[in-house]
Parts: structure tokens; C-alpha cells; sequence
């Protein structure tokens, strides 16, 4: 099963009723178009329609390409390989909380194909991705953290891993999965009024690094 | 000249494998390094004492006297010696680490025993925190914030 296959399992236990609105986002490149139609739809100009209207209303959400259409199309539209449906809600629901939903969902994607490559590098460079990291890793950032914006992730020579989110004014949240609900962290957060950065570093576990997080402000590199 | 500190104003090169590169950025992974000897550091190739005109000359040239297996998905990062230095410092000092950073020539002999060629522009970071620890991690990331840019640790051409 795919990442994105995955994604869509999630959304579809969903229970569907009534007439709701749904948001799709297009997972794949290129080709989507004939692939909609290899699958007998039919429903190009349709789509197009509904991608120029909402483009057009929301530009911010543009470049996730996303598609809203009404409940008949979305059963049909989402089985086709390479749509990921992210979340149905009713029409009258706030649009800034399908984008962060359709955020974290990509970041998700985004993660998980970092995991992907690493794999494939650790193994290139006779290295080994350690288990008890990388079992955490999914479990706090992906299970349970959701950010909304993509750590960057490396894989260190102990077999750790480890995502780091920073911004352009030196602010960063460091996070190396130990194992065991252990993490070592490297906070850098700016001070105010002094405005200089100040560095935390330890190892603890992870309900009490996030803790540390939000009480440093730093929580908006990871949400923002 | 063995041991003599670099100039702030030149450049040093750090090979970085693709488990350290992510977000089209070089992460403080690149610059984990475990001490071997009292005298060790970071490893790195000073770019302004390799042969060569040009940039690109003088990064052929590191190349040709790698040691390491580089493949096409590894970097080269590109970085300022006063830059490293004074982040490296500025982060132990926040840190309260009482090291004082330093960037020397370190040039390597040939051995004909590993079929390795002198690597005259061969230099090392010294006075940084090495290991896993969170506080050698810190100034690694700090050290990573100072990359002024990367290019292919091979040449395609």
C-alpha cells in the first residue's frame, strides 16, 4: 500500500452523509487528468469548473490543488489511484481549518517519503536507521504532534533520528528520537525585549520537551 | 605548516553525506564528528590553500585527494572560517562551555599502504564539543547555520 493510499484509508472510515462538501488534494503530477479519465469518469470539465472557481476564491489553498466538488463525485473521484481525500465537512465550515488539515496531511506525505529515502541512503552509506528511533519518531510526530510544516530529517551515526524545525531568525526546535519516549532536544528560542537567542538543551522525555516548547514560543515553527 | 590557524576571511569544505542534507539545506548532522586522538577535530579541506585558480579548480583538486568513498548524492559544504568560529563559539559561551574554537592546517601524508594520495589542503574545526551529546549537537547546528552554500562532492563533468 502506498503512503498516499494510507492517507486516503484514514479519511475513508469516515462516516459520509447528507450533502457535504468534500476537499481532495491532488497527490500526484502530470498525468492526474487522464488517469481521472481512464477510470470512465468522465467528469473533466466538471472538475476544471470547480478548480477555477475555488482557485480563484481561495488562492492560498491554489497550491495544494485542491478540488471541492459535492458528495456523488468524491466516492468515485477518491478510489482513483493518486487522490488523497483529506477531510468532508459541511459548506458553511471554517476554509482555514481544511487548509491546515490538507497542511498536515502533505507534511505527513512529506515525512514519510524523508523516511523513505533515508532508509535507502542508510542502507547506500552501511548505515542503519535504529528501530526504537524511528518507532518513535512516528509515534510523537507523526502520531500524536502533527505538525503542520515539514521538519527537516537526518539520520545520525548513532542510527537516530532526528527532525529539526527552524525559522530565518535563528529560532529552531531540535528533536533526536532516543528510544523509550527519550528525546534530546536543542531549543534555540529568541528572547524578548532582549530579542537574543537562548539555547536549552537536555535530554528528557517528550511530554516534557513539548511542554518546554510551548512555554518557549517555539511552537509556531511547528504549526505555523 | 602543521597546526597553523587558517585566516577568518577563507573557506573550508566539509563532505556531507545525504543523511545529513534535507530541506535542500545542510543540517547539523554534517558536522558530528567522534574524537580519535587528543589532537583530533572536525575534518575539513581548507579551499584557498588547494591548487588551483579558480573556485572550481580548487575544488577539483579536493576532490582528487578524497579519502572517503564520495558518491553523487554527497555535498560539499561551503563555509567561512571566522563564521564557524564565532558561531561555534557564541553557542559554547551560551552553553557555558569553556572552549576556544579554532580552525588549523592539518595537511596528510601519502600512504601508499591504502593507495592514498598527500591531501595538502586536509584542515581540522578543533575546540568543539564531539559526540552525541546535546551540547556537542547545539554547536552543530550552529556550525550548520553558517553554511554560505554546497556543491556536488563529484564533479558530473
Amino acid at each position: 500500500m502506498t503512503d498516499s493510499a494510507s492517507v486516503f484509508s484514514e479519511a475513508e472510515a469516515r462516516p459520509m452523509t447528507g450533502r457535504s462538501r468534500h476537499f481532495i488534494r491532488r497527490s500526484g503530477s502530470g498525468q492526474d487528468n487522464d488517469r481521472w479519465d481512464a477510470a470512465g469518469l468522465n467528469l473533466h470539465s466538471k472538475l476544471l469548473h470547480e478548480v477555477k472557481d475555488f482557485n480563484e476564491y481561495h488562492p492560498a489553498v491554489c497550491s495544494h490543488a485542491v478540488l471541492s466538488f459535492w458528495d456523488a463525485s468524491v466516492d468515485v473521484l477518491a478510489g482513483s489511484q493518486g487522490l488523497v481525500r483529506i477531510q468532508y465537512m459541511d459548506v458553511a465550515e471554517d476554509v482555514h481549518a481544511v487548509e491546515r488539515e490538507i497542511a498536515i496531511a502533505s507534511v505527513k506525505q512529506g515525512i514519510l517519503q524523508r523516511l523513505k529515502d533515508l532508509h535507502e541512503a542508510a542502507i547506500d552509506e552501511g548505515m542503519r536507521v535504529a528501530t526504537a528511533s524511528e518507532v518513535d519518531f512516528r509515534r510523537y510526530v507523526i502520531g500524536d504532534m502533527k505538525p503542520a510544516v515539514r521538519p527537516a530529517i537526518t539520520l545520525l551515526e548513532n542510527g537516530n533520528v532526528r527532525a529539526l524545525w527552524r525559522d530565518s531568525f535563528g529560532q529552531q526546535v531540535g528533536l533526536q528520537f532516543r528510544g523509550d519516549g527519550w528525546v534530546q532536544y536543542v531549543l534555540f528560542a529568541k528572547t524578548y525585549p532582549e530579542r537574543s537567542i537562548e539555547t536549552s538543551v537536555g535530554r528528557k522525555k517528550i511530554a516534557a520537551v513539548l511542554d518546554m516548547i510551548e512555554k518557549s514560543g517555539l511552537k509556531n515553527l511547528i504549526y505555523a | 605548516m602543521t597546526n597553523v590557524p587558517l585566516p577568518d576571511a577563507d573557506h573550508i569544505l566539509r563532505h556531507v553525506k545525504p543523511t545529513a542534507f534535507d530541506n535542500n539545506r545542510v543540517q547539523g548532522a554534517a558536522f558530528e564528528w567522534r574524537r580519535k586522538n587528543a589532537n583530533d577535530g572536525l575534518s575539513c579541506n581548507w579551499m584557498e590553500i588547494s591548487e588551483g585558480t579558480t573556485r572550481d579548480e580548487k575544488i577539483e583538486y579536493i576532490r582528487s585527494r578524497r579519502r572517503l568513498i564520495w558518491k553523487k548524492s554527497h555535498k560539499l559544504a561551503i563555509l567561512n572560517v571566522g563564521s564557524v568560529k564565532a558561531a561555534a563559539k557564541r553557542q559554547m559561551d551560551a552553553l557555558g562551555l569553556t572552549l576556544s574554537p579554532d580552525v588549523i592546517h592539518d595537511p596528510l601524508g601519502a600512504d601508499a599502504g591504502q593507495a592514498w594520495v598527500a591531501d595538502p589542503t586536509h584542515a581540522l574545526v578543533i575546540g568543539i564539543p564531539d559526540s552525541d551529546s546535546p551540547q556537542a549537537e547545539a554547536v552543530f547546528d550552529a556550525i550548520a547555520g553558517c553554511v554560505q552554500g554546497y556543491v556536488a562532492a563529484l564533479n558530473d563533468a
